[in-house]
């Protein structure tokens, strides 16, 4: 007991940065968007505008909401 | 006398027929690979109230087949493998591929069947957007359901500045945009999720740029 009353600043800590670990843990596994994803659609999206321009059609984001705001498309 | 004229006319009216099918039979085939790396790309986007899940694939296969002059009567396929379908976060993409939800395994490939397609335009004139719907069939887990698709279609011939990026022979660019139940395919969100992290509507968004 007097060795848990000495030292619980050290065992705050020690479980403060366990923690900190766990969040982060899961955090990266299951919310965290994978770097190598967000810069490979980068890359291919680089892709595309040079596409676009030289065919000289609009990006494909701005034909789908003129296509939405013209009909509701569905499954039949 | 007679029979000689019936003759001549038959003979004119056949060959004025295969004329006309040789007319209807000029299709030009656009294929699409994974190897046109970005331009192709496939998007399906579950909007939740307190989760947006966007899967993403550049890895579509297939081909248009189009009369030019007569844009209706188009057909062809597309094909995704499941595997390809990319949410950002690997977890989630194991998650989507497994028995519950895409089933990978079992079904590895999405694939849409063009049927027909409607549209007022009568041509497809190089560089003219034409606004079209396309009816086809969609394939997701092994099960097949009719779908229809607004969509924008643009043939373009290739020129010196699309051959800078990639693009060496006149291309369709097609955009296309359609919703689907997911439930209709047999996926069903466990009741935690239902609604909640996981929409029953999907919308599918579909970018192609199919060669020749």
């Amino acid at each position: 007991m007097d060795a848990l009353k000495k030292n619980w600043k050290l065992i705050v800590l020690v479980l403060a940065v366990a923690a900190a670990g766990a969040g982060y843990f899961v955090y990266a596994k299951f919310f965290r968007t994978d770097p190598a994803f967000v810069a490979e659609q980068q890359r291919l999206q680089e892709q595309r505008d040079k596409a676009n321009e030289a065919l000289g059609v609009v990006p494909a984001e701005d034909d789908f909401e003129a296509l939405k705001a013209s009909d509701e498309p569905s499954a039949e | 006398m007679i029979v000689r004229t019936a003759q001549i006319v038959v003979t004119s009216l056949a060959g004025l027929a295969l004329m006309a099918t040789g007319a209807l039979a000029e299709t030009t085939t656009f294929k699409m690979s994974p190897e046109q790396g970005g331009l192709n790309r496939v998007v399906f986007e579950n909007d939740a109230p307190f989760e947006v899940i966007t899967g993403i694939t550049n890895a579509v296969s297939g081909e248009v087949k189009v009369d030019l002059a007569n844009p209706s009567m188009a057909t062809g396929t597309v094909s995704i493998p499941v595997d390809s379908i990319k949410t950002g976060i690997p977890t989630r993409d194991e998650h989507l591929q497994g028995e519950q939800w895409l089933d990978a395994k079992a079904h590895p490939q999405i694939t849409f069947e063009i049927d027909k397609i409607d549209t007022k335009a009568k041509a497809l004139k190089p560089g003219e957007k034409v606004e079209a719907t396309v009816h086809g069939k969609i394939t997701i887990k092994g099960v097949t359901k009719p779908v229809k698709a607004k969509a924008f279609v643009t043939y373009r011939k290739a020129t010196e500045e699309t051959k800078k990026v990639w693009i060496k022979t006149d291309v369709l660019v097609i955009r296309a945009v359609f919703t689907l139940n997911i439930r209709d395919f047999g996926i069903i969100p466990p009741e935690h999720l239902a609604g909640v992290k996981v929409a029953d509507q999907v919308e599918v968004k579909v970018s192609l740029s199919p060669a020749m």
